[in-house]
């Protein structure tokens, strides 16, 4: 079965190049750019992984993090944290909060971060 | 003058100057305003008390005793008052001085009538003292109830004080009210016939003093100019009494001489105080204001990196997945000009990620994050990451280890990882044909004795450089002349933000070369902790 991310990101030019190489690696795609939105959807779909973006329109990865570790039908799914913002402080909050990763955005192709998402489901 | 009107005399001069200095150095700050206050009744009671004791008539003894008497009720509520204002909870008490300040103007008010003060009589030493009316007892207690509220307000502050400097500051101001207070009761026994004297007078001036000497840390006011002025004041009270009392044309020369010389040194004299003041303020301002703009500027360079990453993301990523063919297979033709996108869209990523680094460390935002690693392990995976870039090349990338593999030492190892990742890049894009050699050995060699720093050596067969483009090789575009010149062929700003984290491990960094065309070597010394 293909294996499902979603993908929190209010840019719209990135969520459709993200979802273009996850689908043409075979994977299904869901996504979010809100982070309300997000967590609706992490609750409804329970994605394999997700892909968070840290500066939303409605609030920022962090605080999904936190609503999501107090959820605890969805507190184990997996999330990498991607962001174009260098903040040594958020980074330290999203790994506490429990993401796998703190990746730079424009330090990665798509099909890096395919890879890294494939790495951790295998 | 005996001995009771000179100790009023002195708590006259010393409230009214007081007052006058505290109030005309900050006219619009409440503790200023509240504490002249009380000085002001400090001075109308001193004031009528000088004229009680040197009245010869009953008449006129019963007038003062009753302004001497007016000036007090308001003492005990005004001295609350300023101090619920000094230590900043005047909203928490406010309802007592909304309902304090009419009643005690009521016995203001009655304080000229028999209801107050009934007549003067002859009390131990004193030949005219005051009888109490009816009024005077309800007086007595709520002035009473402030003394004690006050006492009561001050310890429980105390007890809470955030700070210690607050705390000491609080404790002599305690300890001068309980002593003022318990000195200014006795003045009240004779009026109940308990044969005790007064000596509020002079627990008067010690609480003065007491309170003077707390407030001189900066919450108050600036008491060095309050002292100097007071000094001064003092000092040319007591030339101008003596100028006066002066008997030949010869003695009010050179008395009135040294007045008016001690006058234009005291106006000096305070005038440096005052001006010593103003700069250090000014300096602590521009201080402050230089911080506030290099949080903006830091500010900023954080967010329009992310902002400018953005768009750079977008171009990378699809770029990338046009040059792996996502959207369809590319013509042969299209390779080159697919890879010239990606590798400047690379560069100005790396601007970005530099020019943040930059803004960081010249703000003292990088911190060391120490810990053990392995030499070894940082070079290796810096090696596998450019391995690809440089077979594209068709550029050698060899990695000779020690001959005894090197201990974990302490260090940090992203910042160790960048400086070489920086290096050796650069390498890349500087050697034509050839190969990029890494060695790393320990210092020094023998290995009987212990290492002391391990020297990294990045050798290259490329272009090589001139000794003036080695003199400025680790700066920052924006220093030295030659920088724009050789900035604008792309090495970045790489160099300068390594040469930043080697000292941060207070290492060295340094290039060789034996000029344009032989290539260039690089070395980087780090110590082994």
């Amino acid at each position: 079965m293909a294996k499902k991310i979603l993908i929190i990101e209010d840019e719209h030019i990135l969520v459709g190049m993200y979802a273009d190489q996850f689908h043409s690696e075979k994977w299904s795609v869901i996504t979010a750019t809100t982070k309300d939105e997000g967590i609706e959807m992490t609750k409804k779909e329970h994605p394999d992984i997700v892909l968070l973006d840290i500066l939303l329109f409605d609030g920022t990865g962090i605080e999904y993090l936190q609503a999501k570790k107090e959820d605890s039908a969805i507190a184990s799914i997996p999330v990498i944290v991607f962001s174009n913002l260098d903040d040594t402080k958020t980074k330290e909050e999203a790994l506490k909060l429990g993401a796998l990763e703190y990746l730079l955005k424009a330090n990665f192709t798509p099909q890096e971060l395919v890879q890294k998402a494939s790495f951790y489901l295998t | 003058m005996n001995i009771y009107a000179f100790t009023a005399l002195l708590n006259l001069l010393a409230s009214a100057l007081l007052g006058f200095f505290v109030y005309s150095q900050n006219r619009k700050s409440s503790v200023n305003k509240t504490f002249a206050l009380f000085c002001f009744f400090i001075a109308v009671w001193s004031g009528a008390y000088i004229l009680w004791q040197l009245a010869e008539t009953q008449e006129y003894a019963l007038l003062w005793s009753r302004t001497l008497m007016a000036g007090t009720i308001f003492v005990s509520i005004s001295y609350f008052h300023f101090i619920v204002v000094f230590i900043n909870k005047l909203k928490e008490y406010k309802k007592y001085l909304i309902i304090g300040y009419p009643i005690l103007a009521l016995f203001f008010f009655a304080s000229f009538t028999p209801y107050f003060i009934t007549s003067v009589t002859s009390k131990l030493t004193f030949p005219f003292w005051p009888e109490p009316g009816i009024l005077f007892h309800p007086f007595l207690a709520t002035w009473v109830f402030f003394i004690f509220f006050t006492l009561y307000v001050l310890a429980k502050e105390h007890r809470n004080a955030s700070s210690e400097k607050l705390r000491t500051q609080l404790r002599y101001i305690l300890l001068g009210t309980i002593v003022g207070y318990l000195g200014g009761l006795t003045n009240y026994f004779l009026w109940y016939n308990i044969p005790i004297p007064p000596i509020g007078n002079w627990a008067a001036t010690f609480y003065l003093g007491v309170v003077t000497y707390a407030i001189v840390t900066e919450r108050l006011f600036d008491i060095r100019i309050v002292l100097t002025q007071i000094l001064v004041g003092i000092v040319s009270i007591l030339l101008l009494i003596n100028f006066i009392l002066s008997n030949t044309a010869f003695e009010y020369f050179w008395k009135g001489g040294l007045l008016m010389a001690f006058l234009v040194a005291g106006w000096l004299l305070v005038k440096s105080v005052v001006n010593e003041i103003k700069q250090r303020q000014e300096l602590q301002q521009a201080y402050a204001k230089l911080k506030e703009l290099d949080e903006a500027k830091s500010e900023f360079v954080s967010i329009a990196s992310h902002q400018l990453r953005t768009p750079l993301t977008a171009i990378k990523g699809y770029i990338s997945m046009l040059a792996e063919g996502t959207y369809g297979k590319l013509l042969p033709k299209q390779k080159k000009p697919i890879t010239n996108i990606y590798d400047s869209n690379e560069r100005l990523i790396r601007l970005v990620n530099d020019l943040l680094n930059i803004s960081r460390i010249e703000s003292g935002k990088v911190q060391m994050e120490w810990q053990k690693a392995k030499l070894h392990d940082v070079v290796q995976g810096v090696i596998d990451e450019l391995q690809i870039k440089a077979k594209e090349k068709k550029i050698k990338l060899i990695l000779q280890k020690p001959d005894t593999p090197l201990p974990s030492f302490n260090m940090d190892p992203i910042k160790v990882r960048n400086i070489i990742l920086n290096i050796i890049d650069n390498a890349i894009r500087y050697t034509g044909k050839g190969s990029i050699t890494l060695t790393f050995i320990p210092k020094p060699e023998n290995r009987s004795l212990q290492t002391k720093n391990v020297l990294i050596t990045i050798k290259d067969t490329g272009e090589g450089m001139s000794t003036e483009e080695l003199g400025h090789l680790f700066e920052s575009f924006s220093r030295g002349k030659t920088g724009s010149k050789m900035w604008t062929e792309g090495a970045g700003l790489g160099l300068y933000i390594s040469k930043q984290f080697v000292q941060m491990h207070k290492g060295r960094i340094w290039a060789e070369s034996d000029g344009a065309g032989k290539g260039s070597t690089f070395f980087i010394e780090l110590p082994v902790s």
